[in-house]
């Protein structure tokens, strides 16, 4: 009885620190921007989008049904589609992704919120670096949006969000690297706004899946090369969302990826020898960088420059007794 | 001492006396004035190539020699060493590989993320269960 009291005052807490954080960040940028923010969590939709990124020299386009009710979202797709079968179920707490053919499903924290949330913190952080503009947009999905613009000092675009103005849906959002190319975007291609959705959507039962957690591949993979098991603390509010070995060809780099407060995170582990100068030359904008040693092995964390950032390398670094 | 005056003897004969007196007897061929000048002018216009090509020979020459030899000691000293291109990779591949999860999440949000669309593409269409209510 108690634990379950605490946990609701907890979890109303939180809600209105998150709220109360919402607002605090929303202070002094565009209405539209505003719009889209306070009404995230609230809207009922169903529509089509097509997902486009340019990664590794390879462009994907990947069409993807969005059935959304609020703060749960449940995304499939069409049967011609190389991912037909799957469905991706997200909610507050938890991303689920089920996999037909390999019968498991992969559970990771949510990712929906976090982008919108990302940039309204980025541009109160970066108050004086950031140029937004808002404009008239292009008709997207049969409804005339207005087009908020993100770009650096010099004027260089970032990121281009069109929302739709009656209801604050952004319909379709494009982000541009250091040198103006468009590295992905989403557009959706018809949207229906509904009252009600059915709560079953959200609800997948199927006997004998697998459960796989990032936790779990992080833990096969370090195993597998040889390297240390570690993780970031989850009393520091992130939350491992991929583990994955980059240049499996050479020696292994064993790649953590972290969502958090305050924004993404990098754990790096490999029996390379890193130089730290070279990766902070690399590391550009608010990019923080830290390297150390331990037991044969060199780690490295990348990351947004926060405090969180040198208190999270320092509690890492101790946990493995660096040097 | 016979020898030599066996030589006298045939220079003092008849026929060499002859031709003495015949050579005399030519006229004496003073070379012009006009023709000394033009030989001095002929000499001037020859020893000038002659002199550029000295200054060839013992300034630009040596110059090129040295210049050659310069640019090989260099090559030896200054050797470029081969660009640890390992090194750099490992961390200009650590800063992409955050980049890019950095920027597709603000993309693909609760969709796909670029690993995902990856790792987890079906070889071949999964059949649809539905298709299969068209039997009954």
């Amino acid at each position: 009885m108690f634990s379950k009291f605490s946990a609701c005052v907890i979890l109303v807490a939180s809600a209105a620190v998150g709220h109360a954080q919402k607002g605090a960040l929303a202070e002094g940028l565009p209405e539209i921007l505003k719009l889209a923010v306070s009404r995230a969590d609230s809207l009922r939709y169903t529509g089509t989008r097509i997902v486009s990124v340019r990664a590794r020299g390879a462009q994907r386009d990947t069409v993807e049904y969005i059935t959304r009710d609020g703060n749960r979202i449940r995304i499939d797709f069409p049967n011609d589609s190389a991912f037909a079968g799957q469905v991706i179920i997200e909610d507050p707490q938890e991303r689920r992704h089920y996999l037909p053919t390999q019968n498991e499903v992969r559970v990771l924290p949510p990712r929906r919120g976090e982008s919108l949330m990302r940039l309204v913190a980025s541009l109160a952080r970066f108050r004086q670096e950031r140029k937004v503009s808002v404009e008239n947009g292009s008709v997207i999905a049969g409804r005339m949006t207005r087009l908020l613009l993100v770009a650096d000092r010099r004027g260089n675009p970032l990121q281009k969000l069109f929302i739709d103005p009656t209801t604050g849906a952004v319909l379709k959002s494009e982000v541009f690297d250091f040198v103006g190319t468009s590295v992905g975007s989403y557009e959706f291609k018809n949207i229906e706004f509904k009252d009600r959705i059915d709560a079953n959507l959200f609800r997948v039962s199927r006997k004998g899946l697998r459960t796989v957690s990032p936790q779990s591949e992080a833990k096969q993979l370090a195993a597998k090369f040889n390297l240390r098991e570690i993780q970031i603390p989850p009393d520091s509010g992130y939350r491992l969302e991929s583990a994955r070995v980059i240049r499996p060809e050479g020696e292994p780099i064993l790649a953590l990826m972290y969502s958090g407060p305050s924004g993404r995170l990098t754990v790096f582990q490999t029996k390379t020898d890193l130089k730290p100068e070279r990766l902070s030359k690399f590391a550009r904008g608010d990019i923080a960088t830290r390297t150390w040693r331990s037991g044969g092995i060199n780690f490295a964390l990348v990351g947004p420059k926060s405090e969180n950032f040198d208190r999270i390398a320092d509690r890492l670094k101790r946990d493995l007794g660096a040097q | 001492m016979k020898d030599q005056n066996q030589v006298d003897e045939k220079l003092n004969s008849e026929g060499m006396r002859a031709i003495s007196e015949m050579v005399k007897g030519l006229p004496d061929d003073v070379p012009s004035m006009s023709w000394r000048s033009q030989l001095n002018e002929r000499i001037l216009a020859e020893a000038k190539p002659k002199k550029a090509f000295d200054l060839h020979r013992w300034l630009l020459r040596p110059a090129i020699g040295l210049g050659l030899a310069a640019a090989l000691a260099l090559v030896v000293v200054f050797r470029p060493i081969a660009p640890d291109t390992t090194g750099s990779s490992v961390e200009s591949l650590m800063i992409a590989t955050h980049q890019d999860d950095v920027n597709y999440a603000s993309v693909t949000g609760a969709g796909l993320s670029v690993d995902e669309m990856t790792e987890f593409s079906n070889p071949t269409p999964v059949a649809d269960p539905l298709l299969d209510l068209d039997v009954f």
